[in-house]
C-alpha cells in the first residue's frame, strides 16, 4: 500500500514493495520520539505476510533503533503478543520519563499549527488566508490562546492528499476553516477536503448486517 | 490451521468471565460506589470512583498508533487487544483502553471496530451495536431537540416575528 501495491495484490509476496513503504513506518517512529517517549513497534501478522517480508521489516527497524516485534495474537490470542508485551514492559520499567508536547501552551495559535505542520507532517507552509488568520486571532483575543490544536484532515496522508502515500515533503498544509470547541477546550482546525462527518458508501456495511434464521446477527466483523 | 473462523465464529465461541471477576483483577472493588454493572459481561466505572484513585501511584500509559492508515486495516484495535493479553500472559495488571464503535463507520464501511481474530473484546454484538446505550442516548437528544424544533415552527416561529 505505501510501497504502491494495490490492495487485491497484498497476499502476493513483495519485499521490496514492503521496503518501499518502510519510509512511512520511519516517519510515524521518527514522530513519537518527538515527545520525547520510547517506541516498539508491532508487527501485526497477516496470514498471507511472508517470512521473507516479515525479516525485511524486523532488520529495517533494526537499522533505525526501534525494536519490532512479530505478533500472531490474531491468530493466538495474548500468547502470540507475548514477546512484544516484554519489550513493552521492559521499556516502561526503564522508566525514560522525558515526556515533552511539540509546542507550549502560551505560543500563539498559529505558530501551533505551523509546529504540527512542519515536524509532523513534514509541509513547507501552512497556507491560511486572512479570514482565518483573523479568527485565530479573535480566538486568542477572547482568551482561548492557550488551546492545543485538533488537525481534522484525510488520515491517508501525512499530506492533505489522500493519494500521496509513504513520506511526503515539500507540501503545503491549506486550511479551510477552523472551528473552536470552548467545552473539550481545543481548536478543529480542517485542512484540505475532509469530511469530518462522512456520509455512507453506495454499498453500506449496514446492507450486509441480518438476523439469520437462527435469530443471530451476522455480517458485523 | 485446517479453517480459518470468522471474528464472529470466535466471538461466540468464547466464554466471558463475569465483568465484576475482571474488574477484581485490576483491584476495582464489587461495591455500588466503583461500577455499575449493565447486565453480566458490561459495566459502567463510575466517576466518582476514579477520585478516589487520586493518592495512588500512577500506572503506565502505553498508546497503540499505527502506520498511515490504508484500505488493508492494520489493526490498531487487535493490536490493543493482544498487547493487553500478551501483558496479562507475563504476569502485568493491564487493561486495555478503546473508543467505544460508532454507528455510523459499522454501518458504513467498517462492519464493525472490536478487534479481529483471538484479539477481540467481547460481547462482540453488543458492543458494536448497543453496549451502554449511551450512543443511543445522544441520538434521542438529537430526535427530541429536532422535533422541538419541527413543533416550533409547526405553532408559528415567534422567531420570525
Amino acid at each position: 500500500m505505501h510501497g504502491g501495491v494495490a490492495k487485491d495484490d497484498l497476499k502476493i509476496e513483495n519485499v521490496e514493495a514492503l521496503k518501499k513503504g518502510l519510509v512511512n513506518l520511519q516517519r510515524h517512529v521518527e514522530n513519537v520520539k518527538k515527545f520525547g517517549l520510547p517506541v516498539a513497534v508491532a508487527v501485526n501478522h497477516f496470514i498471507k505476510d511472508t517470512d521473507n517480508e516479515v525479516k525485511a521489516l524486523i532488520e529495517f527497524c533494526d537499522t533505525i533503533d526501534v525494536k519490532a516485534s512479530l505478533c500472531t495474537h490474531w491468530a493466538n490470542g495474548g500468547e502470540g503478543a507475548k514477546e512484544l508485551a516484554s519489550h513493552v514492559a521492559e521499556l516502561c520499567e526503564k522508566n525514560e520519563d522525558k515526556f515533552k508536547f511539540l509546542y507550549e501552551s502560551k505560543t500563539p495559535l498559529f505558530k501551533k499549527i505551523e509546529t504540527i505542520a512542519k515536524e509532523i507532517y513534514r509541509a513547507d507552509e501552512v497556507i491560511a488566508d486572512t479570514k482565518i488568520r483573523d479568527q485565530l486571532k479573535s480566538f486568542e483575543d477572547a482568551g482561548y490562546g492557550d488551546f492545543p490544536i485538533c488537525i481534522a484532515k484525510t488520515q491517508y496522508s501525512f499530506s492533505t492528499d489522500p493519494s500521496l502515500k509513504g513520506a511526503p515533503t515539500g507540501h503545503s498544509l491549506p486550511i479551510r476553516e477552523i472551528k473552536l470547541s470552548s467545552g473539550a477546550e481545543f481548536i478543529v482546525v480542517i485542512c484540505g477536503a475532509v469530511m469530518t462527518m462522512p456520509g455512507l458508501p453506495r454499498v453500506p456495511a449496514a446492507d450486509s448486517i441480518k438476523l439469520n434464521k437462527d435469530g443471530e446477527i451476522e455480517g458485523l466483523f | 490451521m485446517s479453517e480459518v473462523k470468522s471474528d464472529i465464529q470466535i466471538a461466540r465461541e468464547a466464554k466471558m468471565q463475569p465483568i465484576n471477576d475482571i474488574l477484581a483483577k485490576i483491584n476495582v472493588p464489587d461495591e455500588s460506589t466503583a461500577f455499575s454493572p449493565m447486565g453480566r459481561h458490561i459495566a459502567k466505572i463510575n466517576l466518582e470512583y476514579l477520585d478516589t484513585l487520586k493518592d495512588k501511584p500512577n500506572g503506565k500509559l502505553i498508546l497503540v498508533t499505527a502506520i498511515t492508515p490504508t484500505p488493508a486495516g492494520e489493526g490498531k484495535t487487535t493490536t490493543s487487544v493482544g498487547l493487553n493479553d500478551g501483558l496479562n500472559k507475563i504476569g502485568k495488571k493491564s487493561i486495555v483502553c478503546l473508543r467505544e464503535p460508532s454507528l455510523g463507520p459499522s454501518f458504513g464501511m467498517k462492519g464493525g471496530a472490536a478487534g479481529g481474530g483471538y484479539a477481540q473484546v467481547v460481547p462482540m454484538e453488543q458492543i458494536n451495536l448497543h453496549f451502554t446505550g449511551d450512543f443511543h442516548a445522544i441520538t434521542s437528544a438529537h430526535n427530541l431537540l429536532s422535533a422541538l424544533i419541527d413543533n416550533h415552527i409547526y405553532w408559528g416561529n415567534r422567531l420570525e416575528h
